[in-house]
């Protein structure tokens, strides 16, 4: 199957985190907010929803028209609901992607959806809000990304993990041009561990941080805090800390903060030199 | 500088030493009751502006359920480093059970410029809640800052449907960053809106609140539930919500 061309509006993205005995609820909302101040808009009649689903950059479900969501209203997509491929490896991860679009098949609005993950085995869930993004036009050009993520605890009991998600139009499933590049960093800014990663287009995966450290990491009761950089891609990323009591299996899951939220200045040199691994490691060796 | 236009305000904060060119202190709830609260900060713009990184300075201070400040300590982080800050452990007697913290940042060298195209800084960070032998857990970022404008006339309804089949217990907590009192609502509504049930406060300045709403009277008739707000503290001072399980455990996220 190849991708359908996506319609101009917005894109809402998550991983199905089926590895980690989890299922996935998207609950698709109609209330629009001024960017900004966060105060309410008057909301479109209905909006259009369109849901994709994605392994490995292949294209495994798609219904164009899935559902529209009232004004003010509520579309849910559930998992299992949905005729996905069954026949799946343990670590296989599915993306989902949501087109959401008015009737004009135009605006893009600030909307925030809502993801709802239930554990099977314990039944506990973890709830998140985050925005959707804007659909990139056909022939826009992927940019790389430079992802913080302080927010990493590990011990014997607690592990992380790093969710990434990302969607572009492409025709058949095609790794991008760029890896991403990850480190866990410790307190003093040493690298614990790295690796890199180059994704298909339309991806889901989940990297297991503590299997990561545990190379260099002896675990204690007590959680070790670290910082997860990732520089590079070409693509339109989301990335979630999934952060799991392994005994308990009760979950808590936040999406990152894009660089935006840390400063205003020009995001061109922030890209440019964020992402650039040698910069990095040169200065830190002074 | 208000004369100004906002390109010109621009170009010229664009050129300020990086000491006069930091923004508001960001706030987050903090708990001390049984549950700990960490923080995770990084010196964010060393790894946006890796060739010309430089050391930070963060400032963390807390203040009780009341407003008042009870302590503040300062935390360096070098460039490219990261460092938790566990509350309990940096405060201790001087931690309130709940209340709100406020985290600044400033460079080492006040007058630096090296990573002055960065813009405007926001000191933003993530927070850790979990139970004491962290069974359960919670991670969420701040949504707004000290000083923060109140919205005391808005009507808000979270996007966040709780499933009351599952949920037992929702515990909202809202801080109050500002300088004066704000008078508040928080409900619990249904899906077709209808308002279940309401509590009105006054937060003072500085000051936190906890509301909460038992889900089983509701569970019935209403599958899924939500909060909303009438008056915000802040125009994006939106409430952490603790969602209470059956089998005592808890998640918490932002609304």
């Amino acid at each position: 199957m190849t991708a359908p061309a996506s319609p101009a509006g917005g894109w809402f993205q998550a991983a199905t985190c089926r590895s980690l005995g989890l299922s996935l609820q998207i609950r698709l909302r109609n209330t629009p907010r001024v960017l900004g101040s966060g105060a309410r808009q008057i909301a479109a009649p209905r909006l259009l929803v369109g849901l994709r689903a994605y392994l490995r950059g292949e294209l495994v479900y798609e219904q164009p028209e899935f559902g529209q969501i009232p004004a003010t209203g509520t579309l849910i997509a559930d998992q299992g609901q949905l005729a996905l491929p069954a026949d799946l490896e343990p670590d296989d991860e599915l993306l989902l992607v949501a087109d959401v679009r008015d009737e004009n098949g135009e605006s893009f609005a600030s909307q925030e959806h809502q993801l709802l993950y239930t554990h099977g085995a314990s039944g506990g869930q973890a709830y998140l809000l985050y925005d959707q993004q804007p659909a990139r036009p056909s022939g826009a050009k992927p940019a790389p990304i430079v992802v913080l993520m302080p927010k990493i605890w590990l011990s014997d009991e607690i592990g992380t993990y790093v969710v990434v998600c990302n969607t572009w139009e492409v025709a058949a499933p095609t790794r991008q041009p760029e890896p991403v590049r990850f480190s866990l960093l410790d307190e003093h800014g040493e690298e614990a561990c790295s690796w890199e990663y180059t994704f298909f287009y339309n991806e889901a995966k989940i990297f297991d941080l503590r299997q990561y450290a545990e190379r260099v990491v002896t675990w204690t009761s007590r959680p070790r805090f670290f910082n997860l950089v990732g520089r590079g891609g070409a693509s339109s990323f989301v990335l979630f800390a999934m952060m799991r009591n392994l005994r308990s299996n009760h979950f808590a899951i936040e999406h990152s903060l894009p660089p935006i939220y840390y400063m205003d200045g020009a995001i061109g040199p922030v890209r440019a030199q964020g992402c650039d691994v040698r910069l990095f490691e040169r200065n830190r060796a002074r | 500088m208000r004369l100004l236009s906002p390109a010109v305000r621009s170009a010229i904060k664009a050129r300020l030493p990086r000491g006069l060119n930091v923004g508001n202190p960001i706030v987050q709830l903090l708990l001390n009751d049984g549950r700990s609260t960490r923080l995770g900060l990084v010196n964010f713009p060393s790894f946006l502006a890796p060739a010309q990184g430089v050391d930070y300075r963060y400032t963390v201070s807390v203040f009780d359920e009341d407003g008042r400040e009870t302590g503040s300590t300062v935390v360096d982080v070098p460039r490219y480093g990261a460092t938790e800050v566990e509350l309990a452990e940096v405060f201790a007697e001087r931690l309130p059970a709940m209340g709100m913290l406020a985290v600044s940042i400033r460079p080492a060298r006040f007058l630096s410029l090296r990573d002055r195209h960065l813009g405007r800084i926001r000191p933003h960070f993530f927070t850790l809640f979990s139970s004491p032998g962290m069974e359960s857990v919670g991670l969420v970022h701040p949504q707004t800052h000290l000083n923060a404008p109140a919205a005391p006339e808005r009507r808000w309804l979270s996007n966040l449907l709780i499933d009351a089949s599952a949920v037992e217990r929702v515990e909202l907590f809202q801080v109050n960053p500002g300088r004066v009192p704000v008078d508040t609502e928080a409900f619990l509504h249904g899906a077709q809106g209808t308002v279940l049930a309401r509590s009105s406060a006054r937060i003072p300045a500085r000051g936190t609140r906890r509301v909460v709403f038992e889900l089983k009277p509701f569970a019935a008739e209403h599958p899924s539930v939500s909060v909303g707000l009438h008056g915000l503290a802040a125009a994006n001072g939106k409430p952490i919500l603790f969602l209470h399980f059956r089998d005592g455990s808890f998640t918490c996220c932002h609304a």
